[in-house]
């Protein structure tokens, strides 16, 4: 073509048919790539040059895959001068090393003024609905979900869909963190200080080949449950209990691990079908084929067949059941969290670290979300700072990275909503030190896990809030041979009634 | 000039303590009585007054009625082991022996500790499957395999005497304060007498420490009766519910519950339970002194 003459007007015409050709794909390839998200893509450069009769025309349009975020970021400057009143931060102290780091780089990068207060023990919840109710002000607290959803419903707190730029950050979450958050309008309650499971099923490598088992993992509960009576009769050397269960007497104890089992044996995720329907009125019952009556009774059998640890149903934490696990004397142990897993891996703290591994999700999910948010009080000190500070924390700090979920995943194995940071060789480098060869089969289980797990609806109702507190009584009495399954689930029911009579009825 | 009468200096100097205590305690108390007379419901938007219905409720709420029975034991139990670990040890720190002054340091420690951190060498002491204590009794042959303390139909016994072992130090210095006022030679004479241990325990001991014991046993009984944290960290009201006390409970309603008027209410019940236990503890003390007098 080169060389043969054209006409003036068909030279111009076909140099403007490239120049809007290639505005407009520059324009669809930018929707496009901002409404996938992804944040990983590189800005690509779309050029084009056609030569016209006497001169050349370059026709150069560069066309940004990955949406404002990249280019933009932050949608903040830091504070001309250090603010004189000073942020506040309310939160429950774990590692509270690596928070005042992060504050630290925050203060630094924003020139802003923060301070933290630290509230511990049980009653965390109770003691910041005081703060709330008392009219304290204060700019980004922690919350489990259902209390992010509480807080959100009593007006306590902002839901993050008020947050700048919101739906870049939603457009970085993994599907199952964004459903979990999302209150009963679809709203982002907070965003994502950690995000986990809830018990994991992490098994004693060392025991299993003992009681001839090496490598065999179950798939559903049914197959655990077989496994531990097997495991009994073989009696491997050494053996105390083949199981850890995860019931202490706390609403993250046996009440999260029956809505866990519940939700992977029925194949039911967020328990409408099983547990509380949609419009939150009870739907299980003490009946056989009901498969919380199923569950219940299941653990009952394990009890009055003594497969497991009994300390568990006499505490009000977690701690005992993990530390009895890490004395390697159980084959199977339900422990809080992926994160139980890592701990499980510290020689520091467990005589199995190298020795355990987590179960993968095969057939029955496991686990039930167990996560951590930055809410939003609407009680703040500044709109903007407030924002500024949940955005940073929740998502990227002022340079684009995800700083605090980036520390969190390497030093605790603190899972977040950004699969972006779970998937960064430098995190995955930073578990390798701990996990070894098990890094990568780890962090594709625990993917699963996190894409599978339980969310239950009925967090976003009220009847929640009552009910956890005199559900796990019906559990305990039942797991210490008190009463019968059928009266722990007919009182569970019964309880579940009243409340669902008292707010929805 | 003002004039500074004794009158007004002692309002003066009494001042910023009343307003600390109306502050922290006369205030939250009359508040909560007034909370106790209410329905209170955050979702539902809900203040409204409705009597003793709150109080009535208690009465048929089988878990505060379990609680109540397992609170009455704990008591009990507490407050006779508080008694007789005072009592004891007091005596034999009152003997001269070498290493006397470290041995009522070391005595007084458990009570220095916090009563989280005594709850937590409980558990750890008692555990199950790791426990010191079945290791000890496991190595001495005196058991084939490890009991399940915490988990026993005892447990509440357990966590008496935890508790008493955390409280008794206090009483220890109560008794020997009043033990180290009784003259020398009334137990001589006694001794003299032929009057044996217990016969001099009776009458001449006994009456110098009577109100230090009867003061041990009054504050027993109400730190014993209140008590959370012991039962939080070493069971957490379990196994089932077997050691869920009423302040266990009443906190679980109104912190985690976020009940509030029946929080309220069942904290006033127990209140009212504890004023009937002290006041007999006083009718008692009074009937004797008049027993003495006349």
């Amino acid at each position: 073509m080169v060389g043969d003459k054209i006409s003036r007007r068909k030279a111009l015409s076909t140099a403007g048919k490239v120049v809007i050709g290639v505005v407009a794909a520059g324009a669809i390839a930018g929707a496009t790539g901002y409404l996938a998200g992804s944040s990983a893509a590189p800005a690509r450069i779309v050029e084009r040059t056609v030569t016209a009769p006497g001169r050349t025309v370059t026709v150069e349009k560069t066309v940004t895959l990955t949406g404002p975020a990249t280019v933009a970021w932050p949608p903040w400057k830091p504070e001309p001068v250090k603010p004189t009143v000073p942020l506040k931060w309310v939160h429950w102290g774990y590692r509270p090393d690596i928070i005042t780091e992060n504050i630290g780089i925050f203060m630094e990068q924003n020139n802003e003024n923060l301070e933290q207060e630290q509230i511990t023990g049980p009653d965390y919840q109770g003691l910041v609905e005081t703060k709330f109710l008392a009219g304290e002000k204060f700019d980004m607290v922690y919350g489990n979900a259902f209390m992010a959803f509480r807080w959100v419903e009593l007006g306590f707190t902002n839901t993050a869909e008020e947050l700048p730029h919101i739906e870049w950050v939603k457009a970085e979450m993994f599907e199952s963190v964004k459903r979990a958050y999302s209150d009963k309008q679809g709203r982002l309650a907070g965003l994502t200080y950690f995000v986990s499971a809830t018990p994991a099923l992490i098994a004693n490598d060392e025991l299993l080949e003992k009681a001839g088992m090496a490598g065999e993992l179950p798939r559903s509960h049914a197959e655990l449950y077989d496994m531990l009576r097997k495991i009994k009769q073989r009696a491997p050397e050494g053996m105390i209990k083949p199981y850890v269960p995860h019931w202490f007497n706390a609403f993250w104890g046996t009440v999260w691990s029956l809505l866990a089992e519940v939700a992977g044996r029925a194949r039911d995720p967020d328990l409408t079908k099983t547990m509380f329907g949609k419009d939150f009125a009870p739907t299980f019952d003490a009946a056989p084929g009901d498969t919380v009556y199923e569950t219940v009774s299941d653990w009952r059998k394990l009890v009055d067949e003594d497969l497991v640890e009994r300390a568990v149903i006499s505490a009000s934490s977690d701690t005992v059941g993990t530390e009895a696990f890490w004395t390697g004397s159980y084959a199977f142990g339900r422990l809080n969290g992926l994160y139980g897993y890592w701990n499980t891996m510290d020689p520091a703290k467990s005589r199995i670290a190298g020795k355990a591994t987590l179960v993968p999700v095969t057939a029955e999910a496991w686990g039930l979300i167990d996560t951590g948010l930055y809410c939003w009080p609407k009680n703040n000190h500044d709109f903007d700072r407030s924002a500024r500070l949940i955005l940073w924390f929740g998502y990227k700090d002022n340079n684009g990275k995800h700083t605090s979920a980036d520390k969190w995943a390497k030093e605790e194995f603190l899972h977040t909503a950004y699969p972006a940071v779970l998937r960064d060789p430098d995190v995955q480098r930073a578990w390798e030190a701990r996990l070894g060869p098990k890094t990568k089969e780890t962090a594709e289980r625990s993917e699963k896990w996190l894409e599978t797990m339980a969310s239950p609806w009925v967090w976003r109702s009220p009847l929640y809030g009552e009910w956890m507190v005199k559900a796990p009584d019906y559990l305990a009495k039942c797991l210490a041979q008190e009463i019968s399954p059928r009266d722990a689930v007919s009182g569970m029911r019964k309880l579940a009634d009243e409340l669902w009579k008292k707010y929805h009825g | 000039m003002v004039r500074w009468t004794d009158t007004k200096v002692a309002i003066v100097l009494l001042t910023p303590l009343f307003i600390l205590n109306f502050g922290l305690s006369i205030y939250p108390m009359a508040y909560s009585l007034y909370l106790s007379f209410h329905d209170i419901n955050l979702f539902l938007n809900k203040f409204e007054f409705v009597g003793g219905l709150q109080y009535l409720k208690l009465f048929d709420d089988k878990s505060y009625i379990e609680a109540t029975m397992v609170t009455i034991r704990f008591v009990i139990d507490s407050t006779v082991l508080v008694l007789f670990l005072s009592i004891a040890i007091a005596l034999l720190l009152n003997r001269a022996f070498t290493g006397q002054s470290i041995m009522r340091v070391i005595v007084i420690m458990p009570w220095a500790l916090s009563e989280f951190a005594a709850a937590t060498a409980g558990r750890y002491l008692f555990n199950g499957s790791y426990g010191f204590v079945n290791a000890i009794l496991y190595r001495l042959g005196l058991i084939e395999k490890y009991i399940d303390f915490l988990g026993s139909p005892y447990v509440v016994e357990l966590l008496a005497f935890m508790y008493a072992w955390h409280l008794a130090p206090l009483g220890v210095f109560f008794i020997l304060a009043g033990l180290q006022t009784i003259p020398e030679d009334l137990n001589k004479q006694a001794k003299i007498d032929g009057a044996s241990f217990f016969t001099r325990f009776r009458v001449v001991t006994l009456p110098f420490i009577r109100y230090a014991v009867i003061m041990t046993g009054i504050i027993a009984t109400i730190e014993s009766a209140r008590t959370a944290d012991m039962i939080i960290v070493m069971t957490g009201g379990g196994p089932g519910t077997s050691s869920q006390t009423i302040t266990f409970y009443i906190y679980k309603v109104f912190f985690r519950g976020l009940d509030l008027g029946y929080g309220a209410a069942g904290s006033w019940l127990l209140m009212v339970g504890l004023i009937i236990a002290i006041t007999s503890y006083f009718i008692v003390i009074s009937k004797r002194r008049r027993v003495m007098q006349y």
